[in-house]
């Protein structure tokens, strides 16, 4: 069973401290939800756990084995898989040469194993149709959604997905809210950066507030959001409209 | 589950694939049909094939903005002098040892070169070319700065030595194309072209980076060495300053710009173009080189991807089909 651990995770960008002694830890098969306003520091702490950004101090480990000075490249292939909250999708190829490139790469698959993984990973995420475009044509939604596509194609234990919600249509997202449950179901760990509060307390066992760098609370869901620093973080915005809906 | 079939090649392929086999067959054919006068300027012609092929593969696939190929080209050169004049191998045979030879130095500064990034890797690569050609003509056995003759093929008939430069250059063209073509194919192609889109998603999803653009790296050194061996044998000369010369950079850069950047044949395309001009232009003096600079800025304003790219290439038509389809 795969367990992601994260402890006292530091890290600064000049004089801002945007990731301040963060530790939690989450098992296969449950879903962890973070919020927190814009800034916060959810998008480090998600390029902290994936590999994109070092650490000054703290440490990830992935099934009991610490992976802090693991490439992402390298913990891409052990497990952890990603999305990027502004999409990078690679231009020039088409949409299923994208998440081919994930399945070969990230899970190291090679032709028709590969092909089948990649022609999933567009099956999950409604983009089939679109397999032999080019990814630089694609709208922003879909582009989103490819960024879905990717992280799934490399066959991850873990997934961080970092608002891919944003923008969907209600049916939209429920596809999406049922595809993360989905896949919390099959045993992957997810965490789920996203605004949209009402999306997330459906998926998620537990939720996780950032603020300046600091985790403000962390747990049950209602407990999070009904916590008095929750509710002074967020002065009555965002979050209370996802309380509302 | 459904069964995925994916598909590499459409008919415009196979037919370009074949069309492009049978053109190599003719041009293998010419020391028999032309003067060795035009041989010997169809050289020029494959050796520019042969760099702007590995300068794409280095900056259209690896992303590799590099000014300092021409560390390659004068150490390809170099070694035929080496191994022929001085150890006695056959000029000929030489050729693909110097290659390997210009391909091992590639390993070494590869070290150095990838400590830079971006603008700083492009400079960075003409300063290591630089600090190459310096030492080269340091060595008295190679001449110094003055150079050295390759005196080892004097014995040919001057016909036969042409032909067999001619056939050498052809081999090395032909072969780098098709090599840089069934690399791009594998996954390894893939994710280098993954890597040129965005190396920062590549890395997030799996892709050893680093790796990647070494193994390029090293590539695009044995190529440009190989070319490098090939002047040698059509000049029969080597100097420092013209085979270390940053003009090859500008070459190479030029053709594949203007030819489309990251696609096969584009290199292609716009080496025989540099090739036309030069061969109509280069008596003209600087006329010539503002007619250069005229068709490259023309080319960068109209058809940003190239003359290849800008058109047959927006097409789903490829002669070197590399993609992946699913049906
Ligand atoms: N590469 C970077 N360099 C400097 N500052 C950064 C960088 N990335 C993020 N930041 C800053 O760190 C803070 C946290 O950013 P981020 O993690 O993206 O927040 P969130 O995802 O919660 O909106 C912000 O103030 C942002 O401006
Ligand atoms: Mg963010």
């Amino acid at each position: 069973m795969t367990t992601l651990v994260v402890d006292g995770l530091r890290r600064r960008f000049g004089p801002l401290l945007v990731a301040d002694d963060i530790s939690f830890r989450l098992d296969a098969g449950r879903a962890l939800g973070v919020v927190g306003p814009n800034g916060a520091g959810k998008s480090t702490l998600l390029n902290l756990i994936s590999g994109a950004l070092r650490p000054e101090a703290g440490t990830v480990t992935l099934d009991g084995r610490d992976v802090t000075a693991r490439s992402a490249d390298e913990r891409c292939r052990l497990g952890i898989g990603r999305t990027h909250q502004v999409p990078r999708p690679f231009t020039d190829l088409t949409v299923f040469e994208n998440a081919l490139v994930a399945a070969g790469a990230g899970g190291g698959l090679r032709r028709t194993a590969a092909y089948r993984a990649a022609s999933a990973a567009l099956d999950r995420t409604g983009l089939r149709k679109y397999a032999n475009e080019r990814a630089g044509r694609l709208p922003l939604l879909d582009r989103k959604r490819l960024e879905l596509a990717r992280a799934l194609a490399t066959g991850p234990s873990v997934l961080l997905l970092d608002e891919i919600g944003g923008g969907l249509t209600e049916p939209e997202l429920r596809i999406l809210i049922d595809t993360v449950i989905g896949l919390r179901g099959a045993g992957l760990a997810v965490i789920w950066i996203e605004h949209i509060v009402h999306a997330l307390v459906e998926v998620v066992d537990e939720l996780l507030c950032l603020a300046t760098g600091r985790v403000i609370a962390h747990g049950e869901p209602s407990a999070v959001l009904g916590s008095r620093e929750v509710r002074e973080v967020y002065l009555g915005e965002e979050l209370e409209e996802g309380i509302a809906g | 589950m459904t069964a995925v079939v994916v598909t590499r090649a459409g008919t415009a392929g196979r037919v370009g694939l074949s069309a492009a086999g049978l053109l190599a067959l003719l041009l293998a054919a010419a020391p028999y049909l032309v003067t060795s006068d035009i041989t010997h300027t169809l050289v020029d012609l494959f050796v520019f094939v042969v760099i702007a092929t590995m300068w794409n593969l280095l900056a259209g696939y690896g992303g590799l903005v590099s000014v300092g190929q021409q560390a390659y080209l004068g150490a390809g050169a170099y070694a035929v002098i080496a191994l022929s004049v001085h150890g006695g191998i056959n000029a000929f045979l030489a050729v693909p040892l110097a290659a390997l030879a210009a391909g091992l130095l590639a390993v070494p500064l590869s070290f150095l070169a990838f400590r830079l990034h971006g603008g700083y890797f492009a400079i960075g690569t003409w300063v290591l070319a630089e600090v190459v050609k310096l030492v080269t003509a340091q060595i008295g056995p190679l001449g110094k700065g003055s150079g050295a003759s390759l005196t080892t093929v004097s014995g040919y008939d001057p016909d036969i030595r042409v032909a067999y430069t001619y056939w050498l250059a052809l081999a090395v063209a032909a072969g780098s194309v098709t090599a840089v073509y069934l690399l791009i194919r594998t996954r390894t192609g893939l994710q280098l072209t993954a890597i040129r889109d965005d190396g920062i998603a590549a890395e997030a999803a799996g892709v050893r980076v680093r790796r990647a653009k070494r193994l390029v790296y090293l590539i695009a050194g044995t190529g440009t060495g190989a070319a490098g061996a090939i002047v040698c044998l059509n000049t029969l000369t080597v100097q420092p300053e013209s085979v270390f010369s940053v003009q090859w950079s500008a070459y190479m850069i030029f053709m594949v710009v203007v030819g489309g950047i990251g696609t096969i044949e584009g290199p292609i395309v716009g080496a025989l173009l540099f090739f036309g001009l030069q061969q109509a232009l280069s008596a003209q003096g600087p006329v010539y080189l503002i007619i250069l600079g005229a068709v490259g800025v023309a080319v960068v304003l109209l058809a940003p991807r190239g003359l290849w790219g800008s058109t047959v290439g927006r097409t789903s038509i490829s002669v070197f089909p590399v993609g992946h389809t699913l049906r």
